[in-house]
């Protein structure tokens, strides 16, 4: 698939006004398209106020659920970074929150592909030599796989709360899928009916065979990378060869009565904030 | 199709996404979706994205919007308490500046039909809304079904009660993470009188009213004509239309429910009386 041209880049570019209608940069967040024209890719960038750092960080969110629950904390992630003197962009992958695409028709090697399209979105509108890329639950493990299959290139990888793997992550879905089915048949207390899915939806999104096979191949962490690794964490112990950050909020991602309550664990932003700080420039 | 990220607002503090058509028509009103609960504006199961998407493929702009202090969205600055109704407001006042459309539609889903209604009763701007799961009102017949139903469970301990006194964003305090109480957005259902008046208020300025009540309002709203019932005004009004779907749960949609639900509002959209296009 063609990325944008120049000009069109300019055309989806939401700092640059359109059509007569107001710009969409306020404060130092900065709405951008970017990505493949067919189906352009939505970012926020986020631009610290001072002097900025040398690296740059992406933020890969997690899916479908757990990216909602996420979407307002990782968006107080990136300012807490910005307070910090990061550059940080997040994104939406193809199909999901306000990409383009079809949510039926994703794939883990399309999202393999978004994230460098981001990567090289980060590095080109900041500027930056390096770059971090951080990822939350999925988005860890998508963002370990595009650094080791080398897609993107990157100094440093965050994972915060990473699944030991691919399998177990796929498995705790459907153990939660499970428990709110059955929930919801508790609560639908006239006439019974239960949740319907059809074979390719989980936990309300659409799981099609060309994410939900290759997601339960993914590796936990993996040691031939020779990237920083960073283990954000507050319930896993950290494997041997990562450095380890302990987080003092607990994530609560496997508890079916939070399926619907935002993540915003503030103070584990500023813990994980300071400590990207400290290690990286 | 093309969808444009806007600010707007008070020091540009709001955010929303402004979906436009291949070949946009000015006279035709534009959609606003505002946030359900404290998702952000792409809605539950990315209900809004679709729904948008599919008016555009149909010839309406529409913009989904967040919240002050949900999504992307900052708290307005000089906003002393939370009010939702002055965001929508913004965002009419921006697309009537850029002359996007003449007259608005407002969908809102659960917290989002709290929010279009107190928007509708205060901007004569606004020419339809579609209350998903808004207001629920009893009547002795819901009242005494549910009773009944109570009395003949079998497992009578877990007791709903028939409709709490307010219902709040998000829907359950006690599990949010890391969010503050002050920081849970309570809203109140007007009373009964407050409710008539205003439905007699949309009624004098000839709104276009759709009410769908699915099994998030199982609880509350007990049978088809509940509404009517309780205000037995709309029976007389042609510009209402109400749908009761209680096997639909939008909240953990399946896509065949997001496409029942994103079909209805379609159609009502698509029929909306070409009076209200023209203003």
């Amino acid at each position: 698939m063609p990325a944008l041209t120049r000009r069109q880049r300019r055309s989806y570019d939401c700092s640059t006004s359109r059509d007569g209608l107001p710009l969409a940069t306020f404060g130092m967040n900065t709405p951008l398209y970017f990505g493949p024209a067919a189906q352009p890719l939505f970012g926020m960038l986020h631009r610290p106020v001072g002097a900025m750092r040398r690296t740059g960080i992406l933020i890969c969110p997690s899916w479908g659920i757990e990216y909602q629950r996420a979407y307002r904390g990782l968006r107080q992630l990136a300012q807490t970074l910005n307070h910090n003197g990061f550059a940080a962009l997040r994104f939406d992958y193809s199909g999901t929150g306000d990409s383009g695409g079809d949510s039926r028709l994703v794939s883990l090697e399309a999202w393999l592909e978004d994230t460098r399209y981001a990567a090289r979105e980060l590095r080109a509108t900041t500027g930056t030599e390096y770059l971090c890329v951080l990822g939350l639950r999925f988005g860890a493990l998508l963002a370990q796989q595009a650094v080791a299959t080398g897609t993107v290139l990157a100094d440093a990888i965050a994972l915060w709360d990473a699944p030991p793997t691919g399998a177990v992550y796929v498995s705790n879905l459907h153990y939660l899928q499970e428990e709110l089915r059955e929930k919801m048949r508790l609560q639908r207390q006239r006439r019974g009916a239960s949740l319907v899915q059809a074979p390719d939806e989980l936990l309300c999104y659409d799981w099609p065979p060309a994410l939900a096979r290759p997601t339960a191949e993914l590796a936990g962490l993996r040691e031939d990378i020779a990237n920083r690794h960073i283990f954000v964490s507050r319930d896993r112990p950290p494997p041997e060869r990562a450095q380890s950050l302990r987080l003092p909020d607990p994530s609560h991602w496997g508890d079916v009565e939070r399926l619907n309550s935002p993540w915003l664990p503030s103070a584990s932003f500023g813990v994980v904030a300071r400590q990207l700080a400290s290690v990286l420039p | 199709m093309n969808e444009q990220a806007l600010a707007f607002g008070e020091s540009g503090a709001l955010f929303g996404i402004l979906s436009l058509p291949e070949t946009h028509d000015p006279s035709r009103p534009t959609v606003l979706i505002p946030n359900t609960g404290v998702d952000h504006r792409i809605g539950p199961g990315r209900l809004h994205v679709e729904l948008a998407r599919a008016l555009a493929n149909s010839g309406y702009a529409s913009l989904r919007l967040d919240n002050a202090e949900l999504g992307d969205s900052e708290r307005v600055p000089g906003r002393a308490s939370v009010a939702y109704a002055p965001d929508l407001r913004s965002a009419m006042d921006m697309l009537d500046a850029q002359t996007v459309s003449s007259g608005y539609v407002i969908i809102g889903f659960n917290s989002g039909a709290h929010d279009a209604h107190q928007a509708a009763r205060i901007d004569p701007r606004i020419v339809g809304t579609a209350f998903i799961d808004g207001y629920c009102y009893s009547t002795r017949r819901s009242w005494l079904s549910s009773a009944l139903h109570q009395l003949t469970r079998v497992n009578r301990h877990a007791y709903i009660p028939l409709r709490p006194l307010s219902r709040f964003t998000p829907q359950s305090g006690s599990l949010l993470h890391g969010v503050r109480t002050e920081e849970i957005r309570y809203f109140r259902t007007p009373s009964r009188r407050q409710m008539q008046v205003d439905v007699i208020e949309f009624m004098r300025r000839e709104l276009s009213l759709l009410y769908v009540y699915t099994a998030q309002s199982e609880g509350s709203y007990i049978y088809a004509t509940q509404l009517l019932d309780a205000f037995p005004i709309l029976r007389t009004y042609p510009q209402v239309t109400l749908h009761h779907l209680p096997a639909l749960e939008y909240r953990y949609p399946c896509r065949a429910t997001r496409e029942t639900i994103i079909k209805l509002l379609l159609d009502w959209v698509l029929a909306l009386p070409m009076r209200a296009h023209s203003r």
